[in-house]
């Protein structure tokens, strides 16, 4: 239990800093979505990869530093000092946060090797489809089938909320390969080509005006064999390893982001209202706020020091997800008049309507409960009946 | 670098002090039908008071990481405040009683500047007063204090009400310490009740199955227990932010004194729902928490200075 600076941290700290004085982005990220925001993120990834920070937890043979995730705290640490663009809300958080984790972890060298330089390099943007009409909370109901013919599986389906689909080349996709299985059974985990033919692409328009999200069709689209990730069958098993990041360490940069939003407000209502609002009830929220977005980037480093055993991320995914909705209301009741203009105060406003979906993607948080519920505190599942000891 | 884990050395000191409390003072010590036992000569003997103190004392000279995580079982086993107080007393207390105190012949108490007269907790057999004042926690002859028993809150603890001379200071140090204590303490309570309320959960049946498969108890149990896991990072983050001195560590404290004191109270409160019924008796532990979280909380002055004092600390600058 100690904070420290060893020589190799401070002189990384040291080197990050003076990467992201001269590199951060000027202009702000454009916020309607779509291809500007795209093309935004797109050239912050690639100056990153060419800067030799294409990632600093990744192995080195495919592009990363293959520093430990201390490390990679401390990047976002200084890139939240440095105003950089928030790694919590980019085009490539899919890639970077679960997709690449999971081939890390699960898939063959070739497509390690293929795959994870394109992430960092920024010429692979990366969807999930996983979720589908019939099949949310609930994954192991999904339908979307994919039939092997000779050397290519042959999808056919619908995907629901994609994120990023519009932009994405690739795309984590869970489907049916065993006729007739039954929920987690007889389910294969493919890399599959968003530009394979058969597949369209529909934004759905979100609350917020985004149009990112995405309805997926398949209709035949035929992906080689060479695309399954663990082998045929065991799509349930690596679909879990990638819900254990995205429900886990990629709450990281998001959790250490936190603190700077709510000095953010500080600062906001410091300027505005001097002095008079300390002991006022926003006061106290911001108050709050403050110890809580302390206590969210320790329960980080506890969650690290204890070796992030399985769904105890969800303490901190659960966490992070309420305090975002939390501080971004509180922005709302601070902006007064102005929360009426989404743009205000660098687009609290929109962020307020953005952040509803804190709570539902990744699982909702009655989901994280859940898994504390079930999996950390060891409670019987719905349904089990007294006295049953299985 | 912050490193939140426990190293080898921590873990053995704790898993001691876990075994003789649960051999001195199980909680069921405190119920209606318990046997009432003094533990502070055991916890004197094990050595509690000397862990956190400079080996020029007498102490171990191990630091405020592993005082916080004694406060922490402190909080978790229901200890009377003066085992709190006789730690903050070993760092101030003049040499001519400091041994006692290690040994726990004398012990002190632990009071609070109410700001029209102080509130002392135990101290009967008590030698020395530990005030927690303000800004400031210092230390008397318990022949300072005078004033007369009062109905506790809490009644695990001995409440009285009176004035303390302040002509009579022995020593006196910043509220640092004393406050890491008290939340990490809170955070302890914010772990027991969630293990109280998991365990009663398993266990009791209604419609046919144990009432933690219901969500409507169980997402009241995980909400416990991110509430309990907040708290523990935090008060572990703010013991490695004192590193040497307590002071250093200002905002982290202040945070984990808010975290844990929401944290200790509402857990506090879910347990006793939890419970139903049997919630509401006096044999069911999970009372003792809450009014203990209570106690501990106005130690912290409430949750309005705890909020004060937050927002008037500089946030953090990342190292
Ligand atoms: C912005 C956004 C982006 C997303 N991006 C992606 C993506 O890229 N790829 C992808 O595959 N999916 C994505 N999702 C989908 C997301 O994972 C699902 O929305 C989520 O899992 C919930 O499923 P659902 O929408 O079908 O809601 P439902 O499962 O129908 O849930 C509706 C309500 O019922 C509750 N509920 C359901 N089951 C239970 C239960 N067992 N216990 C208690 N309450 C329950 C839920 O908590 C919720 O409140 C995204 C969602 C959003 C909002």
């Amino acid at each position: 239990m100690r904070i420290f600076q060893p020589p190799e941290e401070k002189a990384f700290r040291q080197e990050v800093r003076d990467w992201l004085e001269t590199n951060v982005p000027r202009g702000r990220r454009p916020q309607e979505g779509g291809e500007a925001q795209r093309d935004f993120d797109v050239a912050w990834r690639r100056r990153q990869f060419d800067g030799g920070w294409g990632h600093i937890a990744w192995p080195k043979e495919y592009g990363g530093r293959g520093l430990p995730i201390t490390r990679q705290l401390v990047w976002y640490e200084e890139c939240a000092r440095a105003g950089a663009p928030e790694h919590g809300h980019n085009v490539f958080f899919v890639a970077l946060q679960h997709a690449g984790p999971t081939l890390i972890a699960r898939a063959s060298d070739e497509q390690k090797a293929h795959h994870l330089p394109l992430i960092l390099k920024g010429e692979a943007i990366w969807c999930q489809g996983f979720s589908e009409p019939g099949a949310g909370s609930d994954l192991a109901a999904i339908r979307t089938r994919g039939e092997v013919d000779g050397d290519d599986i042959v999808i056919t389906g619908q995907k629901i909320w994609t994120s990023y689909a519009v932009h994405a080349r690739y795309q984590e996709l869970l489907v049916r390969t065993e006729p007739g299985s039954q929920r987690h059974r007889g389910l294969t985990f493919v890399i599959c080509d968003m530009k394979a033919p058969g597949i369209e692409v529909r934004p759905i328009r979100n609350i917020a005006g985004g149009n990112d999200f995405c309805e997926v069709f398949y209709d035949g689209a035929r992906l080689p064999l060479s695309t399954v990730v663990g082998g045929l069958g065991n799509g349930w098993d690596v679909a879990m390893s990638l819900l254990a990041f995205e429900r886990g360490a990629a709450s990281f940069p998001v959790a250490i982001e936190t603190a700077a939003r709510v000095e953010e407000l500080i600062e906001y209502v410091e300027e505005t209202r001097p002095g008079r609002w300390r002991d006022t009830e926003v006061g106290a929220r911001l108050a709050e706020a403050r110890a809580d977005a302390a206590a969210l980037k320790a329960m980080v480093h506890l969650l690290i020091a204890r070796g992030s055993p399985a769904g105890e991320g969800s303490h901190v995914r659960l966490f992070m997800a309420e305090l975002t909705k939390r501080i971004s209301a509180l922005a709302m009741d601070l902006l007064g008049p102005d929360a009426l203009d989404r743009n205000a105060l660098g687009g609290w406003p929109r962020r307020y309507l953005e952040d509803f979906k804190t709570t539902i993607a990744a699982g909702t948080s009655q989901i994280q409960r859940n898994i504390i519920g079930e999996r950390v505190l060891g409670l019987p599942k719905e349904g089990a009946r007294a006295g049953g000891k299985a | 670098m912050i490193d939140l884990g426990v190293n080898d050395d921590q873990r053995q000191m704790v898993e001691g002090a876990v075994a003789l409390l649960a051999e001195h003072a199980p909680v069921a010590r405190l119920r209606p039908s318990g046997k009432p036992v003094d533990p502070h000569r055991a916890i004197a003997e094990w050595g509690w008071f000397g862990v956190g103190l400079p080996e020029a004392r007498g102490g171990l000279g191990l630091g405020v990481a592993e005082e916080m995580l004694l406060a922490f079982e402190a909080g978790r086993h229901l200890l009377s405040p003066s085992v709190a107080a006789t730690t903050l007393a070993a760092h101030l207390a003049p040499e001519d009683v400091l041994a006692a105190l290690l040994t726990g012949e004398a012990r002190a108490a632990l009071a609070l500047a109410t700001g029209r007269d102080v509130l002392a907790f135990d101290v009967e057999g008590a030698s020395l007063i530990a005030v927690v004042d303000g800004e400031e926690v210092w230390l008397a002859q318990v022949s300072a204090f005078r004033g007369t028993t009062v109905s506790g809150f809490d009644e695990a603890v001995y409440a009285s009400r009176g004035t303390v001379d302040r002509a009579s200071r022995l020593a006196s140090e910043p509220a640092f310490r004393a406050r890491l204590l008290i939340a990490a303490s809170l955070a302890g309570i914010a772990r027991a009740t969630c293990d109280l309320a998991v365990a009663y959960a398993k266990v009791r049946e209604q419609f046919g199955q144990p009432i933690g498969a219901f969500q409507a108890v169980k997402h009241i149990c995980a909400d416990m227990g991110v509430r309990a896991y907040a708290a523990e990072a935090q008060v572990r983050m703010a013991a490695a932010a004192c590193a040497d001195t307590p002071d250093a560590g200002a905002f982290q404290i202040g945070a984990a004194a808010l975290t844990a004191l929401r944290a200790a109270r509402t857990n506090a409160e879910d347990a006793i729902q939890v419970h139903g019924g049997i919630g509401f008796t006096a044999e069911c532990e999970a009372h003792f928490y809450l009014k203990r979280a209570h106690l501990l909380g106005q130690l912290l002055g409430g949750t309005d200075a705890c909020r004060t004092r937050i927002l008037a600390e500089r946030a953090p600058e990342v190292a």
